[in-house]
């Protein structure tokens, strides 16, 4: 079963994870957002939120937060807003932990 | 019965057969057909109620394992009034392959009255619809005088009949019918003058019991005409008695005539003796209590039984039967067989006193026809078989062998039961008082069975030197319970005499390999199994502070100091005592500086961890806990093996819950880190079930850093090679409520700045040493040794 499912439109770009975001499916996710990682001045002026669907995560480790991290710099270069949305209070503590919530915008999941 | 109409009166008897199997459902619904009764079949229990809801039946004959509801929950819902309440008492028959005692516990119990064997047998099965004709015809009395059994067409003397109910032996069937002429006439009397008393009851009593004399010689038509009357009687028709009185005078006189008459004395002055009745040579001839009111019956079964090779008791009623159960010696009678309908406590009363007092002995149950709605209630009074009237020599013969194995089986049982009850007494005794000790040691004992394998003793070697020995003897049975009690015995001597631990295993050993498992293998004692003991000791001394271990075949002991780090004393030494010549097993030191405490078990606790994919540790606390705490747990109940852990205390003084108590450790390799989740999952099991109050935050809190942890061992400390070691160990001290993890590499760490760099790393979106920050940031202190090459947290619940 594939844990990741991206939709693009013309402005939004959704990534939803299926469960944790972990080191063990990092390379899976990475490989998504590859060409915004790699190249992020393309996706300029196209790309105005990205957001991040963690509503199932229960964990992150500090290799997933990484790659957040590493999502929101390019999306950020590309001119664009980051979102994540989760429904755990374990990942809320780990994103206010490292100061994400004043970087990017955080929703509660419905 | 080849061409009778199973119909009684009027009505034909409609059967419904509830089979899923197709040929067997073919078979019995052709006999059925054939013995001029209706039969449906109902495929599963669905289609049976649906069936019993629209249409009317006087008996179904179940399946008991059906595709969708089983026969046992079929017959229940029958019975709670679902297929409407004129159906609930409808009788229904197990159809079954299988009818053990279990079996027929189950039948009994959902409310089946009784069992036909399958694949299904015309004698059996006519004699269910005969038993159905009877019973239809007593719902409707006005119906009698139409029934098809009516006298005038049967025989008056079949003496064939009667030579193959005793088995072809003359002497005995001349002996019965001369019995039977003798309490003829005032059986005949008494109903005769009970018909002019109106004491109807009494006639239907007296019938039924003339019934079953006459039925037992070939006299068929006598017996028609009794059951007739005893019809009559329990209906209370005195206009029919008085008519059908003339008529059973007339009945007994041909009878009689027809006797005279018959060729029975020149059939058997032509006839060989007959050869005794045959018995499997495995079931002994024993004594049986024969309890019958009928003389002539009475006689007939007690001749039958004993030209089997069995001695005889003979009682006439229920309180007779009493008293030959008390002048017997105790266990000498190992069958009772007796009539169901006798003047008195009938014999349904005589079996539940029987069983009351003595659960081991089998009784049979004989019953005359259309009583088949005893069976069940005999079943359930505890009867282990019954027999139709009139009784047949090979069928009681087989019956009452059957019962006298049965019995014997149960008191070999009983016996067997009461001895590992004694010796699992013992054992615990011993377990408690071993004397004093220096070093504070706590067992706790989950035992499988009452006596085991698994054992433990301490002894004092020294003012400050303890000896441990833990064995686990392979089986359950009073073999592992002897076998373990010798050698701990044999231990005891030897060290008293200044043994080591080594040389008692030798001598053990080739105890085992030489005398034990090789006379069981000469002799050929397949009884016997081959034994093995696994073992593990220790020898502590406090005074040097050090302890020895020499484990053959036993789980390696586990030490934790006072700093919850966890170590493994020894190794899992391979072979247990007797299997190979030699004991191979190394002894090692450990030192026991920083005290603590040490752990020993015997591996029906790792069986217990594996049940449930958790750490061996975990499973230690859950089990010393539960001992402490007097509650035991599910999952100890369900062990498949005796549960022993042992507990020794190297802080003298010191409560359980104030040091720390280990529950996972592990090591695992430098390129182990894609199977982190795995062991993710491992150490969450483990945590569960040490300490299944663990909320959610806090499981989430050591996990995620335990898991950074560990994937940083293996990839920075041990490079990802196979050969670098991560040692992760988890312990909890309960009194501080404090989980205490270890992780440690074999690397040599390095020198880090954390504190300016999770500044930079929060401001600047820097990713690098994320996992230490996170970390510091969920354990509530951290420690670092060795260079950061060995990390410990915290975490206070």
């Amino acid at each position: 079963m594939p844990t990741v499912h991206s939709t693009r439109d013309s402005s939004a770009w959704t990534i939803r994870i299926n469960g944790d975001l972990l080191s063990t499916n990092a390379k899976e996710v990475r490989a998504v957002v590859n060409d915004l990682l790699t190249e992020p001045e393309k996706f300029s002026k196209t790309l105005k939120t990205l957001l991040l669907d963690l509503s199932t995560a229960k964990m992150i480790d500090s290799v997933g937060l990484n790659l957040i991290v590493a999502i929101l710099r390019a999306t950020k270069q590309a001119g664009g807003a980051m979102k994540i949305r989760h429904d755990n209070p374990n990942v809320q503590r780990i994103l206010l932990f490292t100061r994400l919530d004043q970087q990017l915008e955080i929703l509660k999941a419905a | 019965m080849s061409g009778h109409t199973h119909t009684s009166g009027s009505q034909v008897v409609r059967v419904l057969v509830v089979e899923d199997c197709q040929a067997s459902a073919h078979l019995a619904s052709a006999l059925i057909r054939k013995a001029g009764a209706v039969c449906d079949v109902a495929d599963c229990g669905t289609d049976a109620t649906r069936r019993l809801r629209a249409e009317r039946y006087d008996a179904v004959l179940m399946d008991c394992g059906l595709p969708d509801i089983d026969g046992y929950e079929v017959t229940r819902r029958i019975r709670c009034g679902e297929c409407g309440s004129d159906r609930e008492r409808i009788p229904i028959y197990a159809f079954t392959a299988d009818a053990d005692a279990e079996t027929r516990f189950r039948c009994a119990a959902a409310g089946m009255n009784g069992f036909l064997s399958k694949p299904i047998v015309r004698p059996e099965l006519d004699a269910l619809l005969r038993s159905l004709s009877g019973e239809i015809a007593s719902r409707e009395p006005e119906r009698l005088a139409e029934r098809t059994e009516s006298p005038s067409e049967a025989a008056t003397f079949d003496v064939d009949a009667l030579l193959d109910r005793v088995a072809g032996d003359c002497s005995l069937a001349i002996d019965v019918v001369a019995s039977l002429l003798v309490q003829l006439p005032s059986q005949i009397r008494e109903i005769q003058s009970s018909i002019d008393a109106v004491e109807c009851p009494r006639v239907a009593s007296l019938a039924h019991q003339l019934k079953g004399a006459v039925g037992s010689i070939g006299g068929e038509r006598l017996r028609r005409m009794a059951l007739q009357v005893e019809s009559a009687g329990h209906a209370g028709d005195v206009a029919t008695l008085r008519r059908l009185a003339p008529a059973m005078d007339d009945a007994v006189r041909e009878l009689v005539e027809a006797i005279e008459a018959s060729d029975l004395n020149d059939r058997c002055s032509d006839m060989p003796p007959p050869s005794d009745f045959s018995r499997p040579d495995s079931v002994k001839a024993s004594t049986v209590l024969v309890v019958e009111d009928d003389p002539t019956l009475r006689t007939m079964l007690v001749r039958i039984l004993e030209r089997s090779g069995h001695v005889v008791v003979a009682a006439d009623a229920a309180e007779t039967a009493y008293e030959r159960l008390v002048e017997a010696v105790p266990s000498v009678i190992e069958c009772v067989v007796t009539d169901y309908r006798m003047p008195g406590e009938s014999g349904l009363d005589l079996i539940a006193s029987v069983r009351r007092s003595d659960p081991t002995v089998a009784s049979i149950l004989m019953t005359a026809d259309g009583e088949q709605r005893i069976v069940a209630d005999s079943m359930r009074a505890g009867a282990f078989d019954f027999l139709e009237k009139p009784i047949d020599a090979r069928r009681l013969c087989a019956a009452v062998d059957a019962a006298i194995q049965q019995t014997r089986e149960q008191r070999r049982t009983a016996e067997v039961r009461s001895g590992v009850a004694a010796m699992g007494k013992t054992q615990a005794q011993m377990l408690r008082s071993q004397g004093d000790c220096s070093i504070p040691i706590e067992l706790s004992f989950f035992p499988k069975l009452d006596a085991g394998g698994d054992f433990f003793s301490q002894f004092q070697l020294g003012e400050k030197r303890v000896i441990c020995l833990l064995t686990d003897v392979s089986g359950h049975d009073l073999q592992a319970a002897y076998l373990s009690a010798y050698f701990h015995g044999m231990t005891r001597g030897m060290l008293t005499h200044a043994a080591t631990a080594r040389e008692v295993f030798d001598l053990f050993n080739r105890f085992l390999v030489s005398e034990w498992n090789a006379s069981g293998e000469q002799a050929g004692h397949a009884e016997r199994q081959l034994a093995s003991v696994a073992v593990s000791s220790l020898v502590i001394d406090t005074e040097v502070g050090s302890v020895e271990s020499l484990t053959c075949g036993a789980p390696a002991p586990s030490r934790i100091d006072n700093e919850g780090r966890i170590s493994v004393i020894g190794e899992r030494g391979g072979a247990p005592l007797g299997w190979f010549d030699e004991v191979t097993a190394a002894t090692s030191v450990a030192s026991i500086d920083g005290g603590g405490e040490i752990l020993m078990w015997s591996d029906g606790l790792d069986e217990l961890a594996q049940s449930v994919g958790a750490s061996v540790l975990s499973a230690a606390y859950l089990v010393c806990e539960s001992r402490r705490n007097g509650k035991s747990h599910p999952l100890i109940e369900h062990a498949g093996d005796d549960i022993l852990v042992v507990s020794i205390s190297l802080n003298d003084g010191q409560a359980p819950e104030e040091r720390f108590q280990p529950l996972l450790m592990w090591r695992y390799r430098g390129n182990q880190s894609a199977e982190i989740d795995d062991l993710v999952a491992y150490w969450r099991r483990s945590l569960r079930l040490a300490l299944p109050g663990l909320v959610d935050g806090k499981e989430h809190d050591i996990i995620l850093a335990t898991r950074e942890a560990v994937l940083n061992a293996m990839t920075h400390g041990c490079g990802e090679r196979e050969d670098g070691i991560a040692k992760l160990q988890i312990a909890y001290r309960a009194s501080t409520r404090t989980i205490r993890v270890w992780v440690e590499d074999s690397g040599s760490g390095h020198a880090f700045d954390r504190a300016a760099h999770e500044q930079s790393a929060g401001d600047g979106l820097v990713t690098e040493h994320r996992g230490l920050t996170f970390i510091h940031f969920l354990a509530s202190a951290v420690r670092y040794e060795r260079n950061g090459a060995s990390l410990m947290m915290d975490f206070v619940l």
